[in-house]
C-alpha cells in the first residue's frame, strides 16, 4: 500500500489518459488530417454538450442515480429556445429562460425519484420519453429556422485567432466542475450518498435536497446544450438530442465512475468523453462505416467496464501471484 | 444533577401483539461501561433502537441527562449526543478519513468547504487513534480502523453516550485489546458506552454494570464488582431452560450421508464432522458463530476449502441446484428474503424446488402443480384460504410451512434447517418440531441450526457446539446434558470450566 501514493482513481485516470494518447497517435498514423486545427477545433465544437454534460451526469451516477433525460430535454430546449426567439424575446434572455427550464426539469425528475419513491433509471426514463415526444410534436418534426435564431450562431462562428468560442467555454465549464467536486460539499456529498446512503443520512445530509441539486445540473446542462446545438446549426431539430443519454453514460462509465455508485471523478470522465469522441472521428476520417464505429464503440466501452470491475482485477491479481 | 446519563423508565415495546420488551427498567451512569447481555431475542436490540429512534416505544420514558428523550429518528439522536456503532459499518469507502469523519458537519462558505473543519479531525484522531492519517481513504483501513473512524465520528458530533454493538464481531485478538484500550480513554474523557456483546470473557473485563435481559423483561442490572463470574452472568441470561421431551431417532450408524472434512472459509476454521442416517443433528451457537455459514457451505451456497462428501462422492464447490439434485435441501435462514417469493401463491412457491415434477417439456401444468399444493397443505397443515393465496397474507409460521412444502417434495435425503422456527409463534413451533421429526422417521435425516437451545435439547441426537467458526465440542444429547456447560462453551468460555 505503502509504494503506491496514487490514489487508485488517479492511477486509473492515467491509464486513460495513455489509452487516449495511444489512440490519437493511431489515428494520426493512419490519416495525418487527424491532428489538425481543422480537425480539433471541429471535434470541440461538435461535441461540446457531451463534455459538459459528462461534468453534470459524474456527479449524478456517483450520488447513486443516473438521468436518463438529458437527450430528451436537450432536444425540447433546444424547440423552446428556437420558439422563443421567433416569438420575439431577446435571444441572450432566451438562454437564461431555456436554463430556467432546465432548473425544472431537474426538480421535475427529483420529485418522481425522491417523493414518489421511483427509481432513478424510471423517473428519467419517463422524463426522457415526454420530453423527447414534446420536441417532436411542437414542430410536427420539422426543424425550425428562421432569422431570428441568427444572433446566437455567433457563438458557434467567433473565433480568437483560430481557436472556437467552444474550447474556452469548455475548459471554463470543467474548471467550475473539477471546484465544485473538490472544494464544495457537493462533490464530496455525491460519493457520500452514492457509497453508503445510510451513512449519509445518519450524518445529516439532507439526500432530497442533494440529488435535487445533482438533478438540476444536468437538467440545466442539457438546456444549454440544447442551445448550443441551435447556434452549431442556425435551426432548432428535435432530433439533436437523440441517443445524448447513451454516449454520457458511457463516458462517464468508461471514465471510471462507478454505475452504483460511490466513485467517480470528473477528470476521469472527461478523458473517458474524449476517448469517445477521439474513436468516433477517427474512424470517421479512416471511412469505417457508422455501424461498424457502434461495434468498436460498444467493444471499448466493454473493455473498459471489465478493466474497472474488481472481479476481473481480483482475478487478474490472482494469476499476476500464481 | 444526577450522574445518570440516561434513565428508562418502564420501556414497552410491543411489535403485532409480541411483547418484546416488557416493562424495562434501569438507569446509567455517566462515563460508565455499560454492558447488556441476553440470549438472541431477549430484547436487546429492540432497546437500542429505542434509544438510537429507530423505533418507537409503546410506553414508558426515557431520561437522557434528566429530559424526556424521543428521538424521532437515527439522526436525530445522533445529533442529541447518542452516537451508535452499528455492526454494518457506517463509512464511506471512496472518501478520505477527514472526509468521512466531517461529512454533514462540514463548516462551509456558500458550499464551499473551509480549511477549519480539519482542525477537530486531528483533535479527535488525536483523542483516540494517532495511527490513522486523515489523508487516508477508508478503503485502505481495516475494519478494526473503520470503526475507530466511527468513534472519532461520534465524538465529533459531540455525542456523551457511544452504543457499540457487537464490536469485536470481525474483530482479531490484538485489536480487540487496542478497542478496550480505546473504551478505557473514553471512559476517563467522561464518556458513557453502552456495550453490547455475546462474549461474556469481554464483558468481565471491560463492565462497570451489566444489565440481563431475558425474554424482553429486565432480570438484573449489577455492578460489576458484585457479579461472581461468567456462570452467574449465564444463570441470568437463560434463567431455567424447559425442555420439551426429546425422542432418539433410529439412527444407522453405518451410513454416512454427509462427511465434512476439514471445511473452512472467511467464517469456518475447520469443521469436520459426519451425519448419520435416521439422525437429526444439532448445531448451536449464538449468532456469528458460524451455523448459517456451515448450511450454506453443504448447500453449495458458499465457497469452500476441504471436502464435503455426500453418500461417500466428493461434491467440491456445487451449486444450490446440485445440492438438491444430490438430495440436500435448505430452509433458510430468512424467510421472506430467502425462502419463499412472497408475491406469489403457494401453488407457485410449492413446487419452486422441483418443477420438473409439475411441467411437461417445459410447459407448466397448472393443474398438476395445484394439486401438488393441495396435497403438501394438507400433509403439513398449512392453514390458508386455498393453494392460490398469496404467502404474504400468511403469518410466519405458516410461511415456514409453505418453506417446508417446497424443501419436502424434492424427497430430500437430508434436510438443512437454519433457524426453523425463527419468528414463529409458540403452536406453530410444536408443529414444526412434529414434521421434523416425522421427515426423519420417514428415512430423511436432518441437520438444525439454531441459536435457540430449548429448540436443539428437544430435537437433535447430537449436538455440536460452534464458537467463532469453530466447533467448539459434540455431545450426545441425553440427560446428563448441561445447559449450563452448553452456554459456557458457546460464550468463549474453557470447556473443563
Amino acid at each position: 500500500m505503502r509504494n503506491n501514493k496514487l490514489s487508485r482513481s488517479t492511477q486509473k485516470n492515467l491509464v486513460l489518459f495513455v489509452i487516449l494518447l495511444v489512440l490519437c497517435a493511431f489515428f494520426y498514423s493512419q490519416n495525418n488530417r487527424f491532428i489538425t486545427v481543422y480537425n480539433l477545433t471541429n471535434m470541440v465544437r461538435q461535441s461540446l454538450p457531451n463534455f459538459i454534460l459528462g461534468c453534470g451526469m459524474t456527479f449524478v451516477i456517483a450520488s447513486g442515480a443516473i438521468d436518463l433525460s438529458v437527450g430528451g430535454t436537450m432536444a425540447l430546449s433546444a424547440m423552446l429556445y428556437g420558439y422563443l426567439c421567433i416569438w420575439g424575446i431577446n435571444p441572450w434572455l432566451a438562454v437564461v429562460i431555456v436554463a430556467g427550464f432546465g432548473v425544472v426539469v431537474g426538480i421535475f425528475n427529483t420529485v418522481i425519484m425522491e417523493k414518489l419513491q421511483i427509481p432513478a433509471i424510471m423517473a428519467t426514463l419517463a422524463t426522457w420519453i415526454i420530453t423527447a415526444g414534446m420536441a417532436m410534436s411542437v414542430c410536427k418534426a420539422i426543424p425550425i429556422t428562421g432569422p431570428e435564431l441568427k444572433p446566437i450562431t455567433v457563438l458557434n462562428s467567433i473565433k480568437f485567432g483560430k481557436i472556437p468560442l467552444a474550447l474556452p467555454i469548455c475548459i471554463v465549464v470543467i474548471a467550475v466542475f473539477l471546484f465544485l467536486e473538490k472544494k464544495t460539499i457537493l462533490g464530496k456529498y455525491a460519493i457520500a450518498i452514492g457509497g453508503n446512503d445510510a451513512a449519509a443520512h445518519f450524518s445529516g445530509i439532507n439526500v432530497t435536497k442533494m440529488r435535487a441539486c445533482f438533478f438540476v445540473l444536468t437538467g440545466v446542462l442539457a438546456g444549454l446544450s440544447g442551445v448550443w446545438q441551435v447556434a452549431r446549426l442556425g435551426s432548432a431539430d428535435p432530433t439533436i438530442g437523440t441517443g445524448m443519454e447513451f454516449k454520457v453514460v458511457a463516458a462517464c462509465i468508461l471514465g471510471g465512475v462507478n454505475i452504483k455508485g460511490g466513485e467517480g471523478t470528473v477528470s476521469g470522465v472527461m478523458i473517458g468523453t474524449a476517448i469517445l469522441i477521439v474513436l468516433t472521428n477517427g474512424m470517421q476520417m479512416m471511412d469505417i462505416g457508422s455501424f461498424y464505429q457502434d461495434i468498436a464503440t460498444g467493444l471499448v466501452l466493454l473493455a473498459s467496464v471489465l478493466i474497472n470491475s474488481d472481479s476481473v482485477g481480483e482475478l487478474m491479481g490472482k494469476k499476476a501471484a500464481a | 444533577m444526577s450522574d445518570h446519563v440516561l434513565e428508562i423508565k418502564n420501556i414497552s415495546k410491543h411489535f403485532a401483539g409480541v411483547k418484546a420488551l416488557d416493562d424495562v427498567s434501569f438507569d446509567i451512569v455517566r462515563g460508565s461501561c455499560h454492558c447488556l447481555i441476553g440470549e438472541n431475542g431477549a430484547g436487546k436490540s429492540t432497546l437500542i433502537k429505542i434509544l438510537t429512534g429507530a423505533h418507537p416505544k409503546t410506553s414508558g420514558t426515557v431520561l437522557y441527562n434528566g429530559k424526556d428523550f424521543n428521538p424521532a429518528s437515527t439522526k436525530d439522536a445522533m445529533k442529541a449526543g447518542i452516537g451508535c456503532l452499528f455492526q454494518e459499518l457506517n463509512v464511506v469507502e471512496k472518501l478520505r478519513v477527514e472526509e468521512n469523519i466531517c461529512l454533514g458537519l462540514e463548516e462551509t462558505r456558500f458550499g464551499i468547504i473551509k480549511k477549519s473543519s480539519n482542525q477537530k479531525v486531528f483533535d479527535v484522531l488525536r483523542r483516540i487513534d494517532s495511527s490513522i492519517e486523515p489523508k487516508q481513504y477508508i478503503e485502505e483501513l481495516s475494519v478494526a480502523k473503520r470503526q475507530v473512524v466511527e468513534m472519532a465520528k461520534a465524538l465529533a458530533m459531540d455525542s456523551d453516550v457511544i452504543i457499540m454493538d457487537e464490536p469485536t464481531a470481525s474483530l482479531t485478538e490484538e485489536e480487540v485489546k487496542r478497542l478496550f484500550e480505546i473504551i478505557h480513554d473514553l471512559k476517563s474523557q467522561g464518556i458513557t458506552i453502552i456495550y453490547i456483546s455475546h462474549r461474556l470473557e469481554e464483558i468481565m473485563e471491560l463492565a462497570d454494570y451489566v444489565t440481563v435481559l431475558r425474554d424482553g423483561r429486565h432480570i438484573a442490572t449489577k455492578p460489576r464488582a458484585e457479579i461472581s463470574g461468567r456462570q452467574e452472568l449465564i444463570q441470568m441470561m437463560i434463567g431455567k431452560v424447559i425442555v420439551e421431551d426429546y425422542v432418539p431417532n433410529k439412527i444407522d450408524e453405518n451410513i454416512k450421508l454427509i462427511e465434512l472434512k476439514g471445511v473452512s472459509n472467511k467464517k469456518l476454521h475447520n469443521i469436520s464432522f459426519d451425519l448419520h442416517k435416521g439422525e437429526i443433528l444439532g448445531f448451536y451457537g449464538l449468532i456469528g458463530a458460524g451455523k448459517t455459514e456451515i448450511a450454506r457451505a453443504i448447500f453449495g451456497a458458499d465457497k469452500y476449502a476441504g471436502t464435503i462428501l455426500v453418500e461417500g462422492r466428493d461434491v467440491k464447490a456445487v451449486s444450490p441446484e446440485k445440492a438438491i439434485t444430490n438430495g440436500i435441501v435448505l430452509v433458510p435462514e430468512e424467510r421472506r428474503t430467502q425462502g419463499i417469493c412472497t408475491s406469489l401463491s403457494i401453488a407457485v412457491n410449492t413446487p419452486m424446488m422441483n418443477y420438473r415434477t409439475v411441467s411437461h417439456k417445459g410447459i407448466l401444468n397448472k393443474k398438476q402443480q395445484g394439486r401438488l399444493a393441495r396435497e403438501y397443505i394438507e400433509k403439513i397443515g398449512t392453514a390458508c384460504r386455498d393453494e392460490n393465496q398469496s404467502v404474504a397474507f400468511l403469518s410466519g409460521g405458516n410461511q415456514q410451512k409453505v418453506v417446508l412444502s417446497k424443501c419436502l417434495n424434492v424427497s430430500p435425503k437430508v434436510l438443512l434447517l437454519d433457524e426453523p422456527t425463527r419468528g414463529v409463534d409458540v403452536g406453530a413451533k410444536q408443529e414444526i418440531y412434529q414434521i421434523i421429526r416425522q421427515m426423519v422417521k420417514d428415512g430423511c435425516s436432518a441437520i438444525v441450526f439454531s441459536s435457540e437451545l430449548p429448540e436443539i435439547l428437544g430435537l437433535c441426537d447430537r449436538i455440536g457446539l460452534l464458537y467463532d467458526g469453530e466447533i467448539k465440542m459434540f455431545l450426545k444429547n441425553d440427560e446428563h446434558v448441561e445447559t449450563r456447560h452448553i452456554m459456557s462453551v458457546v460464550t468463549g468460555g474453557v470447556e473443563n470450566e
